[in-house]
């Protein structure tokens, strides 16, 4: 497993170019050019004429039903005739079920779409083809694979999230440290999957700093969680003060559309956490998975992302709630944080008590 | 030759073809491809480096974690305590509610009755939800008061917070097949014992108890399985908690990036070694089955206990017992159905009451789609549950065909392999025969009767050790065949048995959740994936919503089949 983890890794750093940067502004790039020069109009025109035989597009994404209704059917009034079927469950169990079937040579899929590190595993195991879509040229590198490997049409925040009324007098959260205050000891709440941010924070704030902020977060008792969505929504009833991380578009439809006293941690830098997407190796609506892929990567479809309040992959289409990424530095999660993941997993697990 | 004498000695006519051994062999292979071919593919899994049968490299590696693990003793002791201490408190509530129902004059049987399986109704993941609300340490609706008043509060994130929770939702199981028992056993013969001047204590350990250990037995196994396999209440409660349970570490496992499918095989293995020392504990607590056959041929009718003034200390021990199982979990999912983001109650909260919830599940298509396949599944599960396992009840207690030990053994040992395992398992399978129904209903078809078979063969086996040889005797004496004689005999005995194995394979069929996650297409979600995405997005108002309308739907449902069993077991 070792092994297989060491050349997963180093996939994972040649795929990845030059990810887990930072940057001020994400500036778009042309490394990665579509295969044809058409606009993406043209593009998506002429593959729905093709996609109306296939009748549908079946995308395993771990994007939740509540947005994913928000999403879906703008595409499928624009495309009559074409389908989604979503398949939805968290990063973990869409990786389990993709490697499953295809070691199966079972091919169900058309189009894989969940957080970086499960994705870029999928890509590893050679389940998914390389496609630039037509609006790539908009997209910074660090949310798109080299040579079309993958693509970003949504991006996840990792902020600490916070409780206003639950949050003990006297005490700001700027900081990762800042959640190590004994006061927090009992209130603070951790997805015990989120070893991804601990790698992030070991590139951020070095092996030893970022081990003694995990070691002092331990410290205060946290409880585990699991699932971002569900852990923001606890914290929104008082179940906790604060959480480590949080998906960053939950707590502003929390504190903005649901008048919950909720807040984030303006950290420096914000880890976000590519949503990368992939069209299948033997898609059995290749032409249909290729549209939804344009679609979603296209202005409008990125505009339907904004509209759920999660913040489009594309710069040029802002957050529906700018205070989410606008305060800081962005930190990339990428394929190259995989490197040590064996490592950072076991640390994590041991420091947090997930057995 | 030991099948055919058996078989003339029972008075049956021996057909040339051999209907018994037929019969046992079309059993034995049904199961086989049911169970053998997972628990290969399981076993396959342990010890294969790639994690899969289909790309195999054989390792040891798996199990040598499972076992050598330092934290395996602390992972055993948690499971056994959870499991026992789950089991132990579902006995004694079932155990005593069905003692009451069955047994005494209590006003309102019934009721008590339709109430004590309300919990049975609700899926396992909505229940842990609506206590996890109750018992929260900051928002529980119980822990709220007791902290402002008394400065304290009871963690639901303990042991004794996850027993009390699967304790209480398993109860009702306990309850239905304790019942059946209480119906079956023949009064005449405590009677006898209080006749002879025994008195009450003890005409139950020398007359009582020992008719019951059978089922007693049955029961404590079905229950203490049932919560060390079961995994909402150890991902929901426990790993908060850092209370890990076998499950827990499976689920875990299966959420390692990448996901390890051997170390969840390995573990699924020690759950299935745990689970056959159990069986092999039953059989012997039950191999002398037959002394304690108390339906005869005689015709007799249960007598009721008068409980006299002691009658209201009963109905207030039931009514607790239904508040806490029933109305408070659903007053608190009632209450979260009506807001749209959980917060603990308050005026504010109250002057928000919406009913978008209600909206959202009724316009929702795949929550429509799920009840619909639920509803399918529940119905085609239950029926082969109990016609396939009244068959096979029939050769390991009727029969000597010689594989009957193991006929038993391999319709039991389905309860041991955690359900997402057995999804798995059958992914597997299915994508290794060419037989294509992944991603459809038959694939959810097979897994639930898989997992179902073990509830079947325990209630119909230990109904037919009560029922004595000498009615399918008189029949073979008459010279009636097998067929005429397991069908106009046996089945009307075992009917009321059957109907409640029928209800109860229906009413799990319609949460399961473990074997269908990893299963499922978009096409065949079901109710408790549905539910399980549900609470995956934090959408809790939307779960309570859906749980207030099928505790509704299906509490109208289960009365109308109860009404049918009670009419069966009337005419049985």
């Amino acid at each position: 497993m070792r092994r297989l983890l060491t050349t997963l890794a180093l996939g994972g750093l040649l795929l990845a170019g030059c990810g887990g940067n930072t940057a001020t502004a994400p500036s778009p790039t042309a490394t990665a050019k579509p295969a044809t020069t058409d606009s993406p109009d043209a593009v998506m025109s002429r593959l729905y004429e093709a996609a109306k035989s296939e009748g549908k597009v079946a995308i395993y994404s771990s994007m939740n039903t509540d947005d994913a209704k928000k999403v879906f059917p703008v595409f499928e009034a624009k495309f009559p005739g074409v389908k989604v079927e979503h398949t939805r469950a968290s990063g973990e169990v869409l990786t389990t079920r993709v490697v499953t079937e295809k070691k199966a040579g079972q091919d169900l899929f058309d189009v894989v779409e969940s957080n970086l590190f499960e994705v870029g595993y999928i890509i590893d195991q050679g389940y998914t083809q390389k496609y630039i879509v037509a609006s790539a040229g908009d997209y910074p590198a660090e949310v798109k694979g080299a040579d079309g490997a993958f693509i970003a049409a949504r991006l996840n925040n990792d902020i600490p999230g916070i409780n206003t009324q639950k949050l003990p007098a006297g005490i700001t959260i700027k900081t990762w440290k800042d959640l190590c205050n004994p006061a927090l000891s009992g209130k603070i709440a951790v997805e015990q999957g989120d070893v991804v941010v601990y790698s992030a924070l070991r590139k951020i704030l070095g092996d030893t700093e970022a081990q003694n902020v995990l070691r002092c977060i331990a410290a205060n008792k946290p409880s585990l969680r699991s699932g971002h969505t569900d852990m923001a929504n606890l914290l929104a009833a008082g179940e906790f003060a604060v959480t480590l991380s949080s998906n960053g578009h939950r707590l502003a439809q929390l504190k903005n559309e649901e008048n919950k006293p909720i807040d984030w941690g303006r950290t420096d830098p914000i880890i976000t956490d590519v949503q990368g997407m992939a069209l299948a190796n033997k898609p059995p609506h290749a032409n249909a998975g290729k549209l939804l892929m344009e679609w979603l990567t296209s202005p409008d479809g990125q505009k339907a992302i904004q509209s759920t309040g999660r913040v489009p992959a594309n710069p040029k289409v802002p957050p529906k709630y700018p205070d989410l990424n606008n305060f800081a530095k962005i930190f990339y999660v990428s394929l190259a944080l995989r490197a040590d993941f064996d490592k950072d997993q076991a640390f994590w697990n041991s420091t947090l008590g997930v057995k | 030759m030991a099948a055919t004498t058996v078989a003339r000695r029972a008075g049956m006519r021996i057909p040339a073809w051999r209907a018994d051994i037929v019969v046992a062999g079309a059993a034995a292979l049904l199961l086989a491809y049911l169970t053998v071919v997972p628990l290969a593919m399981l076993l396959l899994g342990a010890v294969s480096a790639s994690g899969s049968a289909l790309d195999f490299q054989f390792t040891t590696r798996y199990l040598e974690r499972v076992l050598t693990d330092q934290a395996s003793i602390e992972l055993l002791a948690n499971s056994l305590v959870y499991a026992g201490g789950a089991a132990a408190l579902a006995f004694a509530l079932g155990t005593a509610a069905a003692w009451a129902v069955e047994r005494t004059n209590i006003p309102a049987r019934s009721l008590w009755y339709g109430l004590a399986l309300v919990p049975l109704i609700v899926p396992g993941i909505v229940h842990t939800i609506a206590w996890l609300f109750l018992l929260s340490p900051e928002i529980g609706w119980i822990n709220a008061p007791l902290k402002t008043l008394f400065g304290f509060s009871l963690s639901v994130y303990s042991l004794p917070g996850m027993i009390w929770i699967e304790g209480l939702h398993t109860a009702p199981l306990a309850f239905i097949l304790m019942s059946a028992a209480f119906r079956a056993m023949d009064p005449s013969l405590e009677e006898a014992a209080a006749a002879s001047r025994a008195d009450a204590w003890k005409t139950f350990r020398r007359v009582t108890l020992p008719l019951l250990l059978p089922s007693v037995a049955s029961v404590l196994l079905i229950l203490f399985v049932r919560a060390l396999e079961g995994f909402e209440v150890p991902a929901i409660i426990g790993v908060p908690g850092r209370i890990f349970v076998y499950t827990s570490r499976i689920y875990l496992s299966l959420k390692l990036y990448p996901p390890s499918f051997g170390l969840a095989a390995a573990y699924g293995l020690v759950l299935l070694a745990i689970s056959v020392v159990g069986l092999v504990l039953h059989r012997r607590a039950t191999r002398h089955a037959e002394r304690y056959a108390t339906v005869t041929g005689k015709g007799y009718r249960p007598r009721r206990l008068e409980l006299g003034r002691f009658r209201y200390v009963a109905v207030g021990a039931l009514a607790l017992y239904a508040f806490l199982a029933v109305a408070l979990p659903f007053l608190v999912l009632l209450y979260a159905s009506f807001i749209r983001v959980y917060s603990v109650p308050s005026l504010e909260s109250l002057r928000e009451l919406t009913l978008s919830n209600y909206s959202f599940i009724l316009e929702d298509e795949l929550t429509r789609t799920a009840v619909f396949n639920s509803l399918i599944l529940g119905v085609a599960a239950a029926t082969i549950v109990v016609a396939v396992t009244a068959v096979i009840a029939w050769v390991t207690v009727r029969t000597r065909f010689p594989g009957r030990g193991v006929l038993d053994f391999l319709a039991f040992v389905p309860i041991t392999i955690p359900g997402i395992v057995l999804g798995i398992s059958l992914i597997w399978v299915y994508f290794t025969i060419p037989i294509r129904i992944y991603g459809t209903l038959w694939i959810l078809l097979v897994a639930y009767v898989t997992r179902y078979l073990p509830y079947g063969i325990r209630g119909t086996t230990s109904a037919l050790v009560q029922i004595h040889r000498e009615l399918e005797e008189a029949a073979g004496a008459a010279g009636a065949r097998w067929w005429p004689t397991f069908r106009h005999i046996l089945l009307p005995l075992l009917r009321p048995a059957l109907v409640g194995v029928w209800i109860y394979v229906f009413i799990i069929s319609l949460r399961e959740l473990g074997a269908g996650v990893l299963l499922y297409s978009s096409q065949s979600v079901v109710l408790a994936v549905r539910i399980f995405d549900l609470r995956d997005s934090g959408n809790y108002t939307s779960i309570a919503a859906l749980s207030v309308f099928l505790i509704i739907v299906l509490v109208a449902l289960v009365t109308v089949l109860q009404r049918i069993g009670g009419r069966t077991i009337r005419e049985a």
